[in-house]
């Protein structure tokens, strides 16, 4: 008994010490031995069959910003004041855990992945089936930083409409003890009183709400990108835009590309894996991990085989570009992009016991247009997303070496017809060429066109600079009149925009969209000729892009461009429609336009490059010239292949553009930007001033550190490398906006 | 009596498994090293993971001193992306808003100098010019040109 008593007792201990020991390992050890992976959030998938086997991916018909899962953690970001100056607004937000995407998302951090600003109020409504009138005006964000003066240049033909029927202005200008002229129309007021254009829908406070938005006419048939500082507006400040399934969105969210499965899950115990599909835009996809390697092999095709997808969570790469990018440190979760730029996918815990991984969402800032700042590091996270365990497939995206989202660079094809559905021209939208300033008109176009010939020609169908066409209406109800040397309609955004930003522009555009003439003068003070030229030379780019697409070559090239100008870019080829006047049909403004075009070029007035209206003429050599026409041809080109991946390519990029303009490169070392200045000042250039400088002359940063191209005369635009992007992409002003200390730079002409 | 002692043996053992694992998950949730990924957790912490030996930190130190004499307003400021060494000589790559460039450097009686600076990439004849011995500066191009 004593003895059994003993045993009992000792078995006792050791069970007790046991269970201590194995409680302790768990104490010291969680993440290794009990890591465990949160629950998958409710994502709307579909199932798919892959290699014979089921696999399921998002269904993105049926997740929406609103309805992706609330971030995991707080995070805020807070952007320089200066910044706020510049681009007109806060970049600052801050967002808590819990929050779902469209309450701290903005417009402007997918203005050139999703698009969202092309859509109108209208389009959104029917998409979720809504109607307008029982939206308040105050649900819209953006409403309360409009000024009548925005309202008026962003609604073509609101000028129009008597103050008593715009409600939301009437109780503004009623507010402001303004009672006078209230049945006037809103431009007849401006005319007599521009102060009152200053006047923001925001004073109305809580007042917003007594109003709809159809109280504002045409508000809801303007696309979201003609109000002003629409980027600064948060996804649920636009009614019904959170909801809106996210394969709607102008360039959809999809799922392209490959499935791998998820061979083994391996957690951060793991070193030195150099096998990797994860990564960032900047970093390449395929970055290794040398310690804290938490990962998901994956297996299937023989492309992925053995493949680490790294978990994010424990490695961070580069990330961000341009002046966003040394938010967070400039780093970001490594992971992919399988569903394009919007979001990044990381994997995120990795349950080795369980062999499951989760994956997160992460989103970045961006400011693109003008001015453009780039985008940060994608930081804004993480989204709970789907989870997998080993055997199943997950989407890794296309194998392109861009993460698996091949986002052109440029517009997506999609994205601009609809845009041009809404009457926004391409130019219009962010991440379009800006290559449209430098020698005024000289220079040629895509396919050899010349540009200063290609003027006169349409110059002497439609008018000269101060001509002012008849008030007109559109099919679809826009009604204004053609302006100056190309005719551009008054309703046109980019048109108005223009003209908005002179002094006395919202005046003359309210007179115009009355149908009131207006003077030679007044269009020239408010739409002076380098404005039209430069549209001119986007648009005709374009036009010019979209006739050779078309297979049009020679005579009929610039004929197909002249039916695209007449008749925009859906005018059938050879059509025989033709405007209000009757006089010329589409085949025969083409045809008109081509021999017009042909007595230029053949007398060579074309290639005078004649003077801008403004009368500078621009003296700089035919070398300047070649550079400059090089520049045009080669775009935004990519430098990747250049030293360092691009990341040291900035003299590199500007010797490319020369040999392409036939010019011998600069330098000894003709990567080092030290070297291509020593050869400029050794006999192959002359420095001049700023002043003197034109498109074509080479800029060098003050202590050398940079280099770059003179967009145009007097070089207040340079484009240079931008290591970030590794492209030939960043336009900044003379001193390289101020990055290196804003120190002069030197400007120097190639010699002949 | 065996089984019974058996039972609790592994009844015991559970439960302790259960309340370590309790507290080792609660552990593990709040003891997320970089997963926060808030903008202020992120910015606090070193670029790097790894120790920065105390030459390259010099070497470093000295390249970015180099970059920013005399410059006052910076709205964006230098880093260093990558650092080779070869005996008393060092190449030093750099990232500067848009831009990108290499240092030259040597170790003097004064510590580390730089020889030359500049946007782009730096070739042998570059070094030579600024008095690194032919065979060095091939091989300081040739072991940071492995990490393009």
């Amino acid at each position: 008994m004593f003895k059994t008593t003993r045993k009992q007792t000792a078995v006792r201990l050791i069970s007790i010490l046991f269970s201590l020991v194995i409680g302790l390992f768990c104490f010291l050890f969680p993440a290794s031995a009990f890591a465990s992976i949160a629950p998958e959030p409710p994502i709307p998938t579909t199932a798919i069959e892959w290699d014979g086997q089921a696999a399921r991916v998002p269904d993105w018909s049926r997740i929406s910003f609103r309805t992706l899962p609330p971030v995991m953690s707080d995070g805020s970001f807070t952007a320089p004041s200066d910044i706020a100056n510049v681009v007109g607004y806060d970049l600052s937000r801050s967002w808590k855990a819990g929050q779902t995407t469209d309450t701290y998302l903005k417009l402007g951090d997918f203005q050139t992945s999703l698009y969202p600003q092309i859509f109108n109020l209208y389009t959104i409504a029917e998409m979720n089936k809504f109607d307008l009138q029982q939206v308040t005006l105050g649900s819209l964000e953006m409403a309360k930083w409009q000024t009548v003066n925005d309202l008026v240049t962003a609604i073509p033909g609101l000028s129009n409409v008597p103050v008593t029927q715009v409600k939301p202005i009437a109780q503004l200008l009623s507010q402001s003890n303004f009672r006078a002229g209230l049945s006037d129309s809103i431009g007849a007021l401006l005319s007599e009183s521009p102060e009152l254009g200053q006047l923001s829908l925001g004073e109305l406070g809580g007042q917003l709400n007594n109003f709809s938005i159809t109280d504002i006419p045409g508000l809801d048939n303007i696309p979201l990108q003609n109000l002003k500082n629409w980027g600064n507006s948060s996804i649920a400040g636009v009614p019904g835009l959170a909801e809106i399934p996210l394969d709607k969105m102008p360039n959809p969210v999809g799922a392209v590309g490959i499935l791998g499965m998820v061979d083994v899950t391996y957690g951060p115990a793991e070193q030195n894996r150099n096998n990797t599909i994860s990564g960032s835009k900047q970093a390449g996809f395929t970055v290794n991990c040398s310690k804290d390697c938490a990962h998901a092999e994956l297996t299937a095709s023989p492309e992925l085989h053995g493949k680490q997808w790294i978990s994010g969570k424990y490695q961070e790469v580069e990330g961000g570009e341009g002046f966003l990018k040394a938010v967070n440190g400039g780093k970001e979760p490594t992971g992919r992009h399988p569903f394009g730029e919007a979001f990044k996918v990381a994997v995120w815990d990795v349950d080795e016991s369980s062999g499951t991984v989760s994956t997160a969402l992460f989103f970045r800032i961006c400011k693109r247009g003008i001015p453009d700042l780039g985008c940060t590091p994608y930081f804004l996270g993480p989204i709970p997303f789907l989870n997998y365990s080993e055997k199943s497939f997950m989407l890794v995206g296309l194998l392109d070496g861009l993460g698996g989202g091949s986002q052109p660079e440029s517009i997506p094809t999609g994205v601009i017809e609809q845009a041009s559905a809404m009457g926004i021209p391409a130019g219009a939208l962010p991440g379009s060429n800006s290559f449209v300033s430098g020698f005024g008109l000289c220079g040629e176009g895509p396919g050899g066109v010349d540009f200063s010939a290609l003027a006169a020609a349409f110059s002497s169908i439609e008018g000269n600079y101060g001509s002012v066409g008849s008030y007109v209406c559109d099919g679809d109800g826009n009604c204004g009149r053609g302006l100056g040397r190309y005719q551009y309609m008054s309703y046109r955004p980019d048109v108005r925009s223009a003209l908005s930003q002179q002094p006395d522009g919202v005046a003359i555009l309210s007179k115009l969209d009355s149908g009131a003439a207006i003077s030679q003068s007044e269009l020239e003070r408010v739409f002076p000729p380098e404005a039209q030229d430069n549209i001119f030379k986007g648009d005709q780019s374009r036009n010019i892009q979209q006739a050779q697409q078309e297979g049009f070559s020679g005579q009929r090239l610039v004929e197909r461009v002249g039916q695209i100008h007449f008749g925009g870019p859906g005018a059938p080829i050879d059509g025989g429609a033709s405007d209000v006047h009757g006089r010329l049909t589409l085949k025969t403004y083409g045809e008109e336009l081509a021999h017009q075009y042909s007595t230029v070029a053949a007398s060579g007035a074309g290639k005078q490059c004649s003077e801008t209206a403004s009368g500078k003429a621009t003296p700089a050599g035919e070398t300047n010239q070649s550079i400059y026409q090089s520049m045009g041809s080669m775009g935004g080109f990519d430098t990747s292949m250049g030293p360092d991946g691009g990341n040291l390519a900035c003299a590199w990029a500007v010797n490319r553009v020369l040999t392409n303009a036939g010019v011998q490169p600069l330098g000894t070392n003709t990567n080092y930007v030290p070297s291509v200045e020593a050869d400029l000042q050794n006999g192959r250039g002359a420095q001049i001033s700023q002043s003197e400088a034109r498109a074509g002359d080479i800029v060098i940063e003050g202590s050398q550190t940079h280099i770059g191209i003179c967009l145009n005369e007097g070089c207040t635009q340079v484009r240079s490398n931008s290591s970030s992007r590794a492209r030939f992409a960043w336009d900044s002003d003379f001193n390289f906006n101020g990055f290196y200390g804003g120190g002069s730079s030197r400007v120097y002409r190639i010699k002949e | 009596m065996k089984i019974r002692f058996l039972a609790m043996l592994a009844l015991t053992a559970c439960t302790l498994i259960v309340i370590g694992s309790g507290i080792a998950r609660a552990i593990f949730i709040e003891d997320v090293p970089l997963t926060s990924f808030t903008p202020t957790s992120i910015l606090a912490q070193n670029v790097s993971e790894e120790a920065i030996p105390p030459e390259v930190e010099e070497i470093n130190q000295a390249t970015l001193t180099h970059l920013q004499e005399g410059r006052e307003n910076l709205s964006q400021l230098p880093s260093i992306r990558r650092t080779v060494i070869n005996e008393d000589y060092a190449l030093t790559t750099w990232s500067w808003g848009e831009a990108g460039g290499q240092s030259v450097l040597s170790l003097t009686e004064e510590g580390w100098q730089v020889l030359a600076s500049g946007g782009g990439a730096v070739d042998t004849s570059v070094m030579e010019e600024a008095g690194v011995p032919t065979e060095i500066a091939q091989q300081l191009i040739e072991s940071d040109q492995a990490d393009w």
